[in-house]
């Protein structure tokens, strides 16, 4: 011969059966590893942290890396995306006192009534009888306008939807929130669902 | 054997390499395409030409490699001896791949920007791995496995020719749509539009050399797999060496990503180039034949 | 041969990275693109000029019409406090006939390039119309909603010390030439000189001959370190209580037509005195500390006096004492003379109204020796002075100068000033006291206790024996000394110099409680012109020369060493409030923390209506509010009070009040009570105190800001390391615009150059690397704002799709 050349006969069965065992193992290899990389997705978004509050009985699972602020006078807590845009994601609970003779709707009362002072633009879009594991609940659906108050910046207002979840505890009425631009609501209403599942009050 | 015609009288005991070369034509596109990044990335710098967006320069840019690959590669394969087929074919198949395939699933499935910007660093490298990565080289691999491979394989080169003709294709769609759907400023897009182009060159020619050495050489049950898992790892340590390599505090560094991607290519390509040329040797030297090189 | 072809592709292999390698190093040895320089402005010393143009704010004042608000009168303002304090002149938000007004407007200059935009509502929360000053607090959003005090952060500025401005010094005056439609201006001048005013010293006014418009009244006068240290002041010039220069811009009366019966916005000529901001020093803090004057059992009527105003018996003076009274009368000044003042009494003026001094030398006018139109604070009547001090000497020529009342021309008078020293007589430093048993003056003073005989004293120069003289004695306005004797009137005998206790009274019911003055003439010889006659004072007086003059008050018993002092007030004590006049929960030495009012009450003697007075409050011996008045209330009396009220509460601190007379206080140390610790808090004026941090975070690949991020500053203890994701780790967080501005919102607290304070900072957004930088350094000599530029990086991860 007077140039390298090695054909290699493919129709041989032992070389046609090493093509088809490596042709078989990378598709099932690339699935595998595809379906380990989305666990690997879903465990990083989805990762969480414990949150107890003893003084005032809430525990949760939280999500991991957000901005976490505690002991307002508004809240128990408050978990938010750091990263979202163009509103940071966020959860929160919190407590008021109601009288013996109250019940889930009386509080959803309230927060109706108070919600256009606390957010411009409240507009309730459903009120909704629900359960949160035994207990009965009350669930709002709302949404208001959320803008940067600094008139040095050029924000645009951003239309926020959100979750008002109440139970009541006792002489306490417990109020989980839920929050997100409305474009982002439903992706990331996950986030609160599994909260939902982990909270003890 | 086949008998061939010399196209040319020989010096004494010399014959003529019968398929195109292929690392010359790649090192000058790949060369070309810098020298044409550097002049951008000179006279932004020098105020020359204004570093804005510039969707016809930008366009250009994104398609020279495409331009380059037509004038060095499938112009001078016709006039092989042996030219190889299909070159044009897989650069097409793969882009239409890459933008019907692997984009809507980044994009809708994987959504990479949600969870690996902020992971840690050997996060970063598993999740491009096994998202972003297999995806991509396995499309890459896809496209010249079920069309060409391996009748038209008849030396390891081979597989680095139709490698890099598929993985060319695959970057001028993402290099194309950073051009059309971001209003990229003129520098960035050159840094990016390389960058693509050599980090897809480069372990797409991994792929092509698992492809290859399976078609002309031995290989195992596992072989073809296992050049995926390579390239997918390879793909992940680039993308999470170039996020340390272009943050600086609150700036921005793009040389350093350049110095990678520049550095990570040439490392690929110069090890594969050493690899083949080797198997080549031994595989000569085995069969008691003289290379024709 | 194969060898060498074998050496060729290598050397491909290895060169052509290499030649990329090297024009990639090469690359970053350039140096980055350079910003352009803006070659037509003058460089500016430490004066951070986008900041004090932002903290410059447009103030409207509006009235509602039956269509709606509409603007009646403007001018400028400045943010002296990041959570909405805004000093500016007190006639700006008063609303009088030809501004009225509801509401203030404050407009923000949100670009420096573009006129401001109306953002805010604010109310009068300090205000003194003697020194023309006010502070105003932002309230509310323009739809009504209210802003909670403290969540504000606006750029400001921080009060300078006006007292260290000497004459030729450069300053910068910001503030809104036109009505609203020009961005805020710069204007450069220089300090000519300083102005003197009655009850307010040698600097009462700065001033320029910089050409400063009119409706930049009420803005900010910087020095070339970039301290505020003056407010430009004018009062539009009015006649008959219309503005003398107006611009009609709406159609207030709503009838679809602009025409006269329309509201017009007042214009100021052009300024050229600035209100230094030592005077307002006091407001702002008081301001700051939401401390607000009180109640005031029997404060000044402030009816419009039945009779024309005017001024009158005009004269000059080279030096004023403690008390406010001329030391002298000149009626020529020799060269090199460096003080000069103008004194005149004043009758039927109302405080508000408009006065101005136009001063020609040698028949051409002269800015920095003139006072353009400012408001009256003297009350109704008495009298006043302007003047100041030119330490290179007031140029030679004759001088002319001319009051004008609300547009009105009212008197002039003239000195000339040139030649050698002055041989004429010369009578000086008057002052007052009574007559002990011996005949002797005991006492030297300009308030003394009721008695029988009033003596004064005073100091000659050049006389001679045997010039016939005269001493006028008034009371309350009223002639009360005898007629002079005109077939043997007194005739001077004391030598050339010396001191003259000869000027005396004496009534044999004594003298009650009142305003005195003593005026004491020399008859001009015939055939001399060393002095100049007052036929202007009384007809009679047509060949006689006023030679010293001095008001003085009786006011109080008889008191201290040989009954020589006047004890006019005592029994004094604190209380929490007062009901129908009485004190209510009286309090020792000390209050409560917490505590919304402090009431000062105490006893008076002898204290005839229209004396006048002052008072002030100092916290922690520091000036807050302080004002002149004429005592308005019976001649005697038990448990008169003053008060002061805390908004919401008064801080801890020490409060004391004072009360002067004739320039002499008239309390002690121990008129003071403690609140809570007794001390300011230490973060008392705590926005004053930090920097603020904004700027911009941009896509490196697009250039183009990034809105939505979060940019987040740790507290200084905090590394980036440390960072938890925990909100009490964090000092401020801001998300950016859609130019990918942001500003935090709280104030980052300085650290010293020994001890820099050191920022973490994290910036993050979804699709973008992290951003974290540790080592932001923060001192006392860091300028405010820090202005951050940040560069994200995207992922290659994001395939073209926009975000």
């Amino acid at each position: 011969m007077s140039y390298f050349e090695n054909p290699k006969d493919f129709s041989e069965p032992q070389v046609a059966r090493r093509v088809n065992i490596n042709s078989g193992l990378a598709i099932v290899v690339t699935l595998a590893l595809m379906g380990l990389g989305m666990i690997f997705r879903s465990s990083i978004l989805n990762s969480t942290v414990p949150f107890e509050d003893e003084e005032n009985g809430i525990r949760g699972q939280i999500p991991l890396n957000w901005l976490l602020d505690v002991n307002q006078q508004d809240y128990v807590f408050r978990v938010e995306n750091p990263n979202a845009r163009p509103f940071k994601t966020l959860i929160q609970a919190s407590l008021l006192t109601v009288g013996p003779d109250a019940n889930p709707r009386s509080v959803v009362d309230l927060l109706v009534v108070q919600g256009p002072n606390r957010l411009p633009g409240y507009h309730v879009q459903s009120i909704s009888e629900t359960r949160l594991g035994e207990d009965d609940a009350v669930e709002i659906q709302y949404s208001f306008i959320q803008s940067d108050p600094n008139p040095f910046l050029q924000s645009v207002p951003v239309v926020v939807q959100g979750v008002d979840l109440v139970v009541l505890r006792g002489n306490q009425a417990v109020i989980l929130t839920y929050r997100d631009a409305v474009e982002n609501f439903d992706d990331n209403r996950p986030y609160f669902d599994r909260f939902l599942q982990t909270v003890e009050y | 054997m086949r008998d061939f015609q010399l196209l040319a009288p020989s010096e004494e005991g010399e014959e003529p390499f019968p398929y195109r070369r292929v690392w010359r034509p790649l090192t000058i596109e790949l060369g070309l395409l810098a020298a044409a990044v550097l002049f951008i990335l000179f006279t932004t710098r020098l105020g020359i030409l204004t570093d804005t967006y510039s969707r016809t320069l930008s366009s250009g840019l994104a398609l020279l490699p495409v331009a380059a690959y037509w004038f060095f590669s499938i112009r001078r394969e016709r006039l092989a001896l042996e030219p190889r087929q299909g070159l044009t074919a897989i650069v097409f198949l793969s882009m239409v791949m890459a933008n019907g395939i692997a984009v809507p699933i980044m994009n809708e499935v994987f959504t990479p920007e949600r969870w690996l910007p902020g992971a840690g660093f050997f996060n970063r490298i598993l999740g491009y791995a096994f998202t972003v990565g297999i995806l991509s080289e396995f499309i890459k691999y896809a496209v010249v496995r079920y069309t060409l491979w391996p009748h038209r394989f008849r030396i390891r080169l081979d597989g680095i020719a139709y490698s890099t003709a598929a993985a060319l294709g695959f970057a001028t769609v993402l290099n194309l749509r950073l051009v059309f759907y971001d209003e990229l400023t003129l520098s960035s897009a050159a840094i990016n539009i390389l960058t693509n182009v050599y980090i897809h060159i480069a372990i797409g020619a991994v792929i092509g050399y698992f492809l290859g050495e399976f078609a002309v050489g031995n290989a195992s049950a596992v072989w073809l797999p296992t050049g995926l898992v390579v390239a997918a790892i390879l793909s992940g340590v680039h993308f999470a060496f170039r996020g340390i390599a272009i943050s600086s505090g609150l700036g921005s560094r793009t040389i350093g990503g350049l110095f990678l991607v520049i550095g990570v290519s040439a490392a690929i390509l110069g090890i594969l180039s050493f690899i083949i040329e080797s198997a080549d040797a031994r595989m000569a030297d085995k069969l008691g034949v003289r290379r024709i090189r | 041969m194969r060898n060498l072809a074998n050496m060729q592709r290598r050397l491909w292999f290895i060169s052509v990275p290499l030649l990329i390698t090297l024009g990639v190093g090469f690359l970053n040895l350039l140096p980055p693109p350079s910003q352009a320089q803006d070659e037509d402005t003058p460089p500016l010393v430490r004066l951070n000029e986008d900041n004090i143009k932002k903290a410059t704010v447009f103030i409207m004042q509006t009235v509602d019409t039956n269509t709606g608000p509409v603007i009646t009168c403007v001018g400028t303002g400045t943010l002296v406090s990041a959570d909405g304090l805004v000093l500016t002149n007190a006639h700006i938000v008063e609303a009088t006939e030809s501004c009225p007004a509801n509401r203030t407007v404050i407009a923000l200059t949100l670009r420096t390039d573009e006129p401001p935009v109306a953002t805010y509502i604010a109310e009068t929360v300090e205000f003194n119309r003697g020194y023309d000053l006010a502070v105003l607090r932002i309230t509310s959003y323009l739809d009504g909603r209210s802003i909670e005090r403290g969540t504000l952060q606006l750029p400001f500025v921080e009060l300078g010390d006006s007292n260290t401005v000497t004459i030729d010094d450069t300053i910068a005056v910001f503030g809104y030439p036109e009505i609203g439609n020009d961005p805020v201006t710069v204007i450069r001048g220089t300090i000519g000189g300083f102005t003197a005013e009655a009850g307010l010293g040698e600097r009462a006014w700065l001033r320029t001959s910089a050409e400063i418009p009119g409706l930049m009244s009420g803005g900010g006068v910087y020095s070339r370190n970039g301290e505020l240290i003056g407010v430009p002041t004018i009062a539009p010039a009015r006649a008959a209580g219309e503005a003398l220069e107006c611009r009609q811009v709406y159609d207030t009366n709503g009838d679809t037509q602009l025409d006269n019966l329309d509201l017009c916005i007042p214009l100021g000529g052009t300024i050229s005195a600035i209100r230094p901001s030592s005077l307002a020093r006091g407001l702002v803090r008081a301001a700051a500390l939401g401390i607000q004057p009180g109640p005031e059992k029997a404060p000044v009527d402030l009816a419009p006096p039945a009779e024309t105003a005017i001024f009158r018996r005009l004269f000059v003076s080279t030096g004023v004492n403690e008390a406010g009274m001329p030391t002298s009368i000149v009626t020529s000044l020799p060269t090199g003379t460096n003080s000069l003042y103008l004194f005149f009494d004043y009758q039927n003026m109302q405080d508000g109204q408009v006065y101005e001094l136009r001063t020609t030398v040698g028949g051409r006018p002269n800015v920095l020796y003139s006072l353009p139109p400012v408001t009256w604070s003297g009350g109704e009547r008495g009298m006043w002075y302007i003047g100041g001090t030119v330490p290179t000497g007031w140029e030679n020529g004759v001088y002319e100068f001319t009051l004008f009342i609300e547009g009105r021309q009212v008197d002039s008078h003239r000195i000339t000033i040139g030649g050698g020293p002055r041989t004429d007589p010369q009578f000086s430093d008057l002052v007052f006291g009574i007559q002990d048993p011996l005949g002797n003056l005991i006492g030297a003073n300009y308030v003394i206790p009721e008695g029988n005989i009033i003596r004064a004293r005073f100091n000659y120069q050049n006389m001679r024996d045997g010039l016939v003289w005269q001493q006028r004695w008034y009371q309350n306005g009223n002639l009360i000394s005898p007629p002079l004797n005109t077939a043997e009137p007194p005739v001077w005998s004391g030598g050339p110099s010396g001191l003259s206790s000869d000027p005396s009274i004496t009534s044999d019911i004594g003298f009650t409680s009142g305003l005195y003055r003593l005026e004491i003439y020399i008859q001009l010889p015939s055939g001399e012109d060393w002095c100049l006659v007052r036929p202007d004072i009384h007809p009679s007086l047509s060949d006689w020369c006023l030679m010293v003059t001095s008001d003085f008050v009786v006011a109080g018993g008889a008191g201290g060493a040989n009954n020589a002092q006047a004890l006019i007030f005592s029994d004094f004590r604190f209380a929490r409030d007062e009901q129908g006049g009485l004190p209510i929960s009286i309090v020792g030495e000390s209050m409560p923390a917490g505590s919304t009012a402090i009431y000062v009450f105490f006893n008076w003697r002898q204290v005839r209506p229209g004396t006048p007075f002052s008072w002030r409050w100092l916290v922690d011996d520091e000036v807050l509010i302080e004002n002149r008045t004429q005592w308005a209330t019976g001649v005697n009396g038990e448990n008169y009070y003053f008060s002061l009220l805390g908004v919401p509460n008064l801080p801890d601190a020490t409060y004391r009040f004072e009360l002067y007379m004739g320039g002499i206080r008239l309390t002690d140390e121990t008129v003071q009570v403690e609140v809570g610790l007794g001390q300011l808090p230490v973060e008392a004026f705590a926005s004053a105190k930090g920097v603020q941090m904004t700027g911009q975070v941009f896509d490196a690949a697009t250039n183009q800001g990034i809105p939505g991020a979060l940019f987040v500053v740790l507290l200084a203890e905090f590394s980036v390391e440390d960072f938890e994701w925990q909100a009490v780790q964090v000092l401020g967080r801001a998300t950016t615009d859609e130019q990918g501005f942001f500003q935090i919102p709280a104030l980052l607290p300085r650290g010293t150059l020994e001890e820099p304070a050191l920022y973490s900072v994290l910036i993050r957004a979804e699709g973008y690397l992290p951003a974290n930088s540790d080592g932001i350094t923060v001192t006392t000599e860091t300028e405010s704002p820090v202005n951050l530029e940040v560069r994200l990086n995207r992922d290659l991860s994001s395939y073209g799709e926009i975000q």
